[in-house]
């Protein structure tokens, strides 16, 4: 399918994002074990974060630690770029294949 | 009755029932803080719509007596009190105030240049590096979070974010960026040039594409999606922006989206503006805290333009079509403004380069990336 020019690289990319949304989708819904693991390591990651950010805590505290301080805030400030990066692929991926919706309008009109 | 109980009375009535006796140094303080926000807004037009409001709720509260904060002896809350109560402390004024934002804006630049989205979450350097710095001056986890959020130039964001987080510095984180975001033309082209060569700054970028009506559409849609499901404690604010682009884009419901951009957007700002104004009373805001939150705001908003500018720096280097840098700096969120200030600094340089519609891209980034930061301090201390 994707060999013939008819359909677009943009159009295969869709395609691709469907079948694994509903991939993932199906198999977290129809796999009981995977959705138990997944809640376990929800609660576990959880109760870490209980334990181990207290918003009300500050520097002066004798069990303050800068270490985890700067860890999750390193791991936040990449996360805005994972998340910003995501939006971005899907709107590059949009964009082309609303691109090519347009440029087939255009050529059909044309005609 | 004597003389002397008739005096008696007398002053008991104005000790009891008005203001005379009870004045103190720190209400005329405050009072002079509030005429200077409201000179800024009047005679510098700075941000007016905030500033003046806030401005007059900081010199209202500032009487002895007057029944506007607190509480009255039925338990019943005053006027403002009121205000703030369901307008900032339940979340309702900064998720009102973003739906209009939403109805007001054209993503339009910004899906036909998708890079420049990566911009936006470069230009929230700043936040992380002031969250730094506040805690050692022995700030709270949750009070560094709401001073950090200051670089981020969104007025919304930081008042959602403060309000959740550390209450007590809402007054002075809110002016503090919203008077940082009036002063975008001063604080961001020094910086820029310090960052920039010429040579760069005279960078050309290609035209940007038209976008459809239905990509427009779809648009918020998705962004809508990822966001709740990537950073579910900041979808308040970022589904009620994306609802508003959304009833703006799918052009279906044009009196919806013209009251949530003119009325309900012009009704949410005066109480947005008094409510703010109100938490600041002198025994809360005269201390060391607010002019160090001014103080490490200005700082801030430098280090993200910074983070903006060296963002596109880095995609430069990758890239074939190259980005003017200029435009990183408008990967802070103050809307329009930084993008117009990129158009101004890049014309200073070529009049006939013509920056605008690319730095609008980097600009709207700059209000999901700052959503997005606000949001994973939400998650971690809310």
């Amino acid at each position: 399918m994707f060999a013939n020019k008819k359909y677009s690289a943009g159009k295969a990319l869709l395609v691709l994002g469907l079948c694994l949304a509903i991939t993932l989708g199906g198999f977290m819904a129809l796999t009981p074990a995977a959705a138990h693991a997944s809640g376990q390591a929800v609660e576990k990651a959880a109760d870490a974060g209980n334990k181990l950010i207290d918003g009300n805590s500050r520097p002066s505290d004798p069990d303050f630690d800068w270490g985890i301080a700067i860890y999750t805030l390193i791991i936040r400030f990449v996360g805005i770029f994972i998340v910003l990066g995501v939006i971005q692929v899907i709107m590059q991926v949009s964009g082309r294949i609303f691109t090519n919706i347009d440029a087939k309008k255009k050529a059909q009109a044309s005609k | 009755m004597s003389w002397h109980d008739f005096i008696d009375v007398l002053m008991q009535i104005l000790t009891t029932q008005t203001g005379l006796f009870a004045l103190d140094i720190k209400m005329v303080a405050m009072w002079a803080i509030g005429f200077f926000f409201i000179y800024l807004a009047v005679a510098k037009k700075y941000e007016p719509l905030l500033l003046l409001p806030i401005g007059f709720g900081i010199v209202a509260v500032n009487f002895p007596h007057v029944p506007l904060m607190g509480f009255n002896e039925a338990g019943h809350r005053h006027l403002f009190e009121i205000f703030y109560h369901y307008g900032v402390e339940w979340e309702v004024i900064p998720c009102v105030i973003f739906l209009g934002l939403g109805a007001m804006t054209d993503f339009g630049p910004l899906i036909a240049n998708p890079r420049t989205m990566v911009i936006g979450a470069g230009a929230q350097l700043g936040v992380f590096i002031t969250f730094l710095g506040v805690l050692f001056f022995d700030f709270s986890l949750r009070e560094a979070a709401s001073v950090g959020i200051i670089g981020g130039a969104d007025g919304p964001t930081t008042i959602y974010l403060t309000a959740k987080l550390a209450p007590d510095l809402l007054g002075a984180n809110a002016l503090a960026a919203y008077s940082y975001m009036a002063m975008v033309p001063l604080i961001q082209p020094p910086i820029v040039r310090l960052f920039t060569t010429k040579k760069q700054r005279l960078i050309r970028m290609k035209q940007l594409r038209p976008v459809s009506k239905l990509e427009k559409t779809m648009f918020p849609l998705s962004v809508f999606m990822v966001i709740s499901i990537l950073i579910p404690a900041v979808t308040p604010l970022m589904g009620m922006l994306m609802l508003g682009n959304f009833m703006r884009e799918s052009g279906v419901v044009d009196r919806l989206s013209e009251t949530a951009q003119n009325s309900l957007m012009n009704i949410v700002t005066i109480f947005l503006g008094i409510s703010v104004g109100a938490t600041m009373s002198g025994d809360k805001f005269l201390s060391a805290k607010p002019l160090m939150i001014f103080g490490f705001g200005l700082l801030d908003f430098m280090i993200c333009t910074m983070g903006g500018v060296l963002t596109v720096h880095i995609m430069n280097l990758f890239l074939k079509d190259k980005i003017n840098p200029i435009i990183g700096a408008a990967g802070v969120s103050a809307v329009p403004m930084a993008a117009r200030v990129a158009q101004v600094t890049g014309q200073q340089e070529d009049k006939q380069n013509f920056l605008l519609m690319h730095a609008i891209g980097p600009n709207l980034a700059g209000v999901i990336g700052s959503a997005a930061a606000a949001g994973m301090f939400i998650a971690m201390f809310g």
